[in-house]
């Protein structure tokens, strides 16, 4: 049953009928006043923006102020300029009307008293208010059993499996990247290490295979001095005792520059050898400061593997509590937003905090406040 | 830089070139100046063999020397002369050993320089296989 209700701007376009001021005029022209600031019933708006001159009830939105203008006696004409309304509406109105006994058609009068338009008004009112009550209540008691039953912490698990698997996964994943980092780590130490003994040993070889001592065993090349005319002196009986001396010192001197270069040589010889020595002990020393440096230098990158891995973990689980505080956060504002709306309605939960009864002057859903209800109600009873 | 070892072979072949042209330098060097002694001693005693005879004639034309008279002035010239043959002849002996010891000592040098090199080479070698190594591992590590 639909009912639509289109604004003056849209008159033209939509070909409707125009309702003069003040009026809601079914097909049979009979008119009957409606309220503003409530829903019909289809629950479409009716705050149709009348504005009665003489008594104008304003802020008709307001159901305990409409309620307090007639059980005043300040029965409000409603203003309905402007106002559009559709066939369906109006024939519903007119069944509406026909219910209550106080339509027509046409010009035909009915009979209809005002002490009847207000019963009419009041009686849609109340079962306006019903309905509206009791949508509220549903509301609230599905609110109230999702509280009490714990489904509006519906996909919490999985939200919360899901936080915990992240994070195991985080924590594999960086696990693994550790372990891949201390392993290549440790294969690059394995290679890097064979590599560096490899070359020093070589070294070392190469020392002790070819020392550098190109003066071991050199030795001075000396002469022996001779008479080269010793036959010839002795034949004239001249080989004197002179000349053998010069002979002996000529070999004299011949011996010591050989003895001096020999002298020279063996310098040069020790030189050479402890040279040998020290660069193979150089070569040594070399070697072992590299293979040192290296495990020095493995054990710095497992060092940092594993501060990295810490901080990749820190990390991970600064982000896993993030999330896992934001869930908490998250149920604790759906319950407090429970709570709010219960108590908002009136209702009291059973061992939650914040829920209240219905307060005494407070409103009901829907808009009129207990007073009110009871002063109609006894409006009612006196017609 | 990675190891290369063809670089090494390079400088092994520099320097074992450089060192083989000197060492033959050297040695063609020994061969001249040996030959140069040996032919200098050989004159020097061809000379006084030479010489020995006409000094012996010439005290005999004196009448200082004949089969039945020695004097002592011709056997004092005689040992004289002898005296600085030996003399000249060891000298010129010594001059030619110390010439070949030089070039000896030369070569030996040359060779110790050589080898010296050749470590070097070697010791770089290592180091620069160390280095890389180290690059290895740095780069296995990630860093």
């Amino acid at each position: 049953m639909a009912v639509k209700i289109y604004k003056t701007a849209d008159r033209a376009e939509q070909g409707q009928k125009t309702v003069p001021t003040g009026q809601l005029r079914s097909t049979s022209g009979q008119v009957t006043p409606t309220p503003t600031g409530q829903t019909d019933l289809a629950g479409y708006s009716t705050n149709y923006g009348y504005q009665p001159a003489d008594r104008l009830v304003t802020n008709m939105g307001n159901s305990a102020a409409r309620s307090a203008a007639v059980l005043a006696g300040n029965n409000p004409a409603f203003d309905t300029s402007g106002i559009t309304i559709d066939m369906g509406l109006q024939n519903q109105l007119a069944a509406l009307q026909s219910a209550l006994g106080v339509g027509g058609s046409g010009s035909k009068k009915t009979g209809l008293t005002t002490g009847d338009a207000r019963m009419a008004e009041l009686k849609y009112k109340k079962e306006q208010d019903a309905a509206a009550l009791a949508r509220q209540q549903a509301a609230n008691q599905a609110l109230l059993d999702s509280f009490q039953n714990g489904t509006y912490l519906a996909g919490n698990e999985d939200i919360m499996a899901l936080i915990n698997q992240m994070q195991q996964t985080g924590e594999g994943n960086i696990d693994t990247q550790y372990q891949n980092a201390i392993g290549n780590i440790g294969q690059g130490y394995d290679v890097a290490s064979q590599q560096t003994n490899l070359g020093y040993q070589n070294l070392q070889d190469y020392l002790n295979q070819n020392p550098n001592n190109p003066y071991q065993g050199m030795q001075a090349t000396v002469g022996t001095a001779s008479n080269p005319l010793e036959q010839f002196l002795t034949g004239y009986g001249a080989m004197t005792p002179d000349v053998q001396g010069q002979v002996a010192a000529e070999q004299l001197a011949g011996q010591q520059g050989g003895q001096a270069f020999n002298d020279l040589v063996n310098i040069l010889n020790k030189q050479a050898q402890q040279g040998d020595i020290s660069r193979l002990a150089e070569a040594k020393m070399a070697g072992n400061m590299a293979s040192t440096g290296l495990g020095q230098q493995r054990a710095g990158y497992e060092s940092q593997a594993a501060n990295q891995k810490q901080s990749g973990i820190n990390a991970l689980m600064g982000q896993i509590q993030q999330a896992q505080l934001q869930e908490k956060i998250r149920q604790q504002q759906a319950k407090q937003q429970i709570i709010d709306a219960l108590t908002q309605a009136g209702i009291k939960i059973p061992g939650a905090t914040g829920g209240t009864d219905t307060g005494q002057g407070g409103q009901t859903d829907n808009g009129l406040s207990p007073d009110i209800l009871a002063q109609l109600a006894a409006r009612r009873s006196g017609f | 830089m990675a190891y290369d070892p063809s670089q090494y072979e390079a400088q092994r072949r520099g320097l074992m070139q450089n060192y083989a042209a000197t060492n033959a330098t050297n040695a063609y060097s020994n061969f001249l100046s040996r030959q140069r002694g040996q032919r200098g001693l050989s004159d020097l005693q061809t000379s006084f063999q030479k010489a020995a005879p006409q000094l012996v004639s010439g005290y005999g034309r004196r009448g200082l020397n004949s089969p039945n008279v020695r004097s002592g002035i011709f056997t004092r010239a005689l040992a004289d002369f002898a005296k600085n043959a030996t003399t000249q002849q060891s000298q010129a002996q010594q001059e030619l050993d110390q010439s070949q010891n030089l070039f000896d000592l030369q070569q030996k040098q040359s060779l110790e320089g050589y080898n010296q090199a050749l470590q070097d080479l070697e010791a770089q070698k290592a180091r620069e296989m160390a280095a890389d190594a180290q690059s290895i591992l740095q780069y296995r590590a990630g860093m």
